[in-house]
């Protein structure tokens, strides 16, 4: 890495630091499907941006850039775990240096519909090693509050099924080999959670029970935001932060000049 | 993690700074071997698709390598491995030492790059072709090198050739 890149961004991550609570926060949303994290977050974000904050959501596997070759690639069931998780990986890069940071160093509310997590977690469960995950994932960048939205396999099984039929990849057919999506969703589901779980215990997420009501959850989001808020800024994301304004030097000078 | 070559077959790594020159200089490197296969670059499409999009953002190196190297999955899989447990002799054109020089030109980690190609089977025999200094650089979609000397707007073929010459000193591969 350059040293001009390291010395911007020791000096950037000191200006956020100072900023305090009027920094940009990254607030993950994290769990399995039929967890009603998506709604969670669509309350979590209209709040915040009725309490006056600028808001940026980010979901999985968004980028204009690679989300349609994921796409094609899905549909043609072409793809295997490795591919699955380089191509997931490439959107994700993507996303954090072309949304995420550039929200965050502007001090916006950052919320994210999945983040990094979500790969660990489906990927571990597709068989691939943490170890090689965290590596490709690399440098990591940590959000301030990862919030996992807890449910049963059942519970994830019934909600999913109340509303469609999972499709290939979601259902894990590509890993149980079983014909029917139903079914080879709950094996592969109890799998995610299962990492999930662990994953939760490692980077301490919040957890949060999501078979509880709806509005229940929804206040106890916003009251946990707010103890977190005073939070400082973690140190360890400086790489990820040196590492961007390397990759885009556009983002190095937009970064010196504010 | 590392994917098992099977223990029949050969296979030749070519690395090359011309896109358009791959086919025929993996011809020539298997010109005596009676079963032969041939994997090119971006076999997967991705890179065309991409190409193709009508978005203005760019990848970023680190994008362009996870890319790279989801296509060289692809390429391993369906191609190069088939092709080594039917006995043949491959020449994968380009292979891994493409993705460690643009690395290494734009700055990424070793480590990181080693970790990223960690599925990769070693070649058999690896080379690099010597090419002429002064033709147009090819398309976009022709080659690796191309598409990244697109995406960064600057001609990188002198830097892959340096990476790909100082490969040579080191006894690492051999021109052709």
């Amino acid at each position: 890495m350059t040293e001009n890149a390291v010395a911007t961004a020791k000096r950037l991550s000191q200006e956020i630091h100072k900023k305090g609570k009027d920094r940009g926060f990254l607030i993950a949303f994290e769990g399995p499907d039929g967890s009603g994290k998506t709604t969670q977050r669509k309350l979590f974000k209209d709040w915040l941006a009725g309490e006056g904050y600028k808001v940026t959501t980010t979901k999985w596997n968004s980028s204009k850039l690679i989300k349609p070759i994921i796409r094609a690639r899905k549909n043609m069931r072409s793809i295997n775990q490795e591919e699955f998780c380089l191509l997931h990986a490439a959107d994700f890069r993507h996303r954090l240096e072309q949304e995420i940071l550039p929200a965050l160093v502007e001090g916006k509310m950052v919320v994210a519909d999945r983040f990094l997590f979500t790969a660990l977690a489906r990927d571990a469960a597709r068989g691939l090693e943490l170890d090689w995950l965290l590596h490709i994932y690399s440098p990591l960048y940590w959000p301030d509050i990862v919030f996992y939205f807890s449910v049963s396999p059942e519970t994830s099984g019934k909600r999913i099924a109340a509303t469609r039929t999972p499709k290939y990849y979601e259902a894990g057919q590509d890993v149980t080999k079983i014909d029917d999506p139903f079914e080879s969703y709950q094996r592969f589901i109890s799998r995610v959670i299962q990492e999930y779980e662990a994953l939760s215990i490692i980077f301490k997420f919040i957890t949060i029970d999501a078979e509880a009501p709806i509005y229940d959850q929804h206040l106890l989001i916003r009251k946990l935001f707010e103890e977190s808020r005073e939070r400082p800024w973690p140190q360890w994301n400086e790489e990820a932060i040196a590492d961007w304004m390397q990759m885009m030097p556009k983002a190095r000078e937009a970064a010196v000049g504010s | 993690m590392a994917l098992k070559p099977p223990s029949s077959g050969q296979l030749i790594s070519l690395d090359i700074i011309e896109g358009r020159d791959a086919v025929r200089a993996a011809k020539n490197l298997l010109k005596s071997k009676p079963q032969r296969g041939i994997s090119t670059w971006d076999a997967s499409s991705i890179f065309f698709e991409m190409h193709n999009l009508e978005v203005t953002e760019r990848p970023t190196p680190r994008t362009l390598i996870l890319l790279y190297a989801a296509d060289l999955f692809f390429r391993l899989r369906w191609e190069i491995i088939p092709a080594l447990e039917e006995g043949k002799c491959v020449v994968a054109v380009p292979y891994i030492e493409t993705g460690f020089a643009f690395g290494n030109l734009v700055g990424l980690p070793k480590t990181w790059l080693n970790e990223v190609f960690r599925f990769a089977p070693k070649a058999n025999e690896s080379f690099r072709l010597k090419c002429a200094k002064d033709a147009k650089l090819g398309s976009p979609t022709s080659g690796f090198v191309e598409f990244c000397s697109d995406v960064l707007k600057q001609d990188l073929r002198p830097q892959f050739a340096s990476y790909f010459e100082d490969l040579e000193r080191r006894g690492v591969c051999r021109s052709v």
